[in-house]
């Protein structure tokens, strides 16, 4: 049977619909951090733990971050681009791509987005030539933008794996002793 | 035929993500997407493909999603632990940390947009010499952050290590 034509199971939706609203709320909060800073009460807590949150994955430097409302966004520009790229891809997955196709895009894309950001960040260290918003953005975009093609067919196969009893194989030993 | 033990590898996992997390600059790559934590979840994935292959066995998702999940999350309670008796530590040694905290943020002021909880962690460090606050907080991050891109790296992993086997393109 023609895989495009192939029915979309249910557990197949949720698990997309459970990585489309964590990427949903992970980038809400790359926005509510700086658009709640300083607030009195809870919003100004949330946003502080916001930020502390996103301080694991990210240095946040305000030289290297875009700005909202006189505050840095939860993460630096090429973090957010990752995310952004990644929140684009996943809202939109299901219309490039049938969630029951596992087939996953090859490892030189993936290792090419995250072979640009290491070549951005080391010519900068080394001083070759000093990196700017657009090219931090662009390197980081590029990543966010194929992540969700090796993520997504992945989380929806170790659903089904959980929930798929594993195929019995008699082995030889059964064999000798029930023959 | 039974699969081999995940211990090793998901102890493997932990320490490849302890070790980038606690050397200073290598500590830099957890600042890129938290590559240190993909990294441990991929090395304990790569170990125990090594072990499958051997016996004849196929790697799946299953097997990296537990291995990376159960790496960040060895890792995270080591991390919390050794963050949390280092602090006690130089307590017992009389180390004023809200001090030197307050030395810090004097020099380069406090982070954009942080001042409530921040100023309470700084608070509590100088009258007590450590902060619950904090240790609650980078328990909670840590407990999110380290186990979730600790299987994103499982199941990376297996999409690297298992291309030749995967068969299975469609359900």
């Amino acid at each position: 049977m023609d895989k495009n034509k192939q029915e979309i199971k249910p557990y197949q939706k949720a698990v997309y619909s459970v990585i489309l609203v964590i990427t949903l709320l992970w980038s809400a909060g790359i926005l509510a951090a700086p658009l709640w800073a300083g607030e009195p009460g809870i919003r100004g807590g949330i946003s502080d733990l916001l930020y502390m949150f996103y301080s694991k994955s990210c240095h946040q430097l305000e030289s290297r971050s875009l700005t909202i409302a006189g505050h840095i966004f939860g993460v630096c520009s090429r973090c957010t681009s990752i995310y952004a790229g990644f929140l684009l891809i996943t809202m939109i997955y299901p219309f490039i791509k049938k969630l029951n196709n596992f087939s996953l895009p090859p490892l030189w894309v993936l290792l090419t987005g995250a072979g640009i950001i290491a070549l951005d960040v080391f010519l900068d260290a080394v001083g070759v030539y000093s990196n700017t918003y657009l090219s931090r953005e662009i390197t980081g975009a590029f990543l966010g933008l194929v992540l969700p093609f090796y993520i997504i067919p992945g989380s929806i196969m170790l659903i089904n794996e959980f929930f798929t009893p594993p195929k019995i194989i008699p082995q030889k030993e059964d064999n000798a002793k029930t023959g | 035929m039974q699969k081999p033990g995940k211990i090793i590898p998901i102890l493997i996992g932990a320490l490849v993500i302890d070790v980038i997390s606690s050397i200073p600059v290598l500590n830099l790559l957890n600042f890129f997407f938290c590559a240190g934590v993909i990294a441990g979840g991929i090395a304990g994935v790569y170990y125990y493909d090594k072990k499958l292959k051997a016996a004849g066995l196929p790697l799946t998702y299953k097997d990296g999603a537990i291995i990376g999940g159960m790496s960040g999350l060895v890792s995270a309670a080591a991390l919390i632990l050794f963050v949390t008796g280092a602090v006690l530590f130089l307590k017992i040694l009389d180390v004023n940390l809200g001090s030197i905290i307050n030395d810090i943020f004097s020099k380069f002021g406090i982070p954009s947009g942080r001042s409530g909880l921040t100023r309470r962690i700084v608070e509590e460090y100088r009258k007590y010499g450590f902060s619950i606050t904090h240790i609650i907080v980078t328990s909670a991050v840590y407990g999110i952050f380290y186990p979730l891109f600790g299987l994103a790296g499982g199941i990376l992993g297996v999409a690297f290590f298992s291309r030749k086997n995967n068969s299975v393109k469609s359900i």
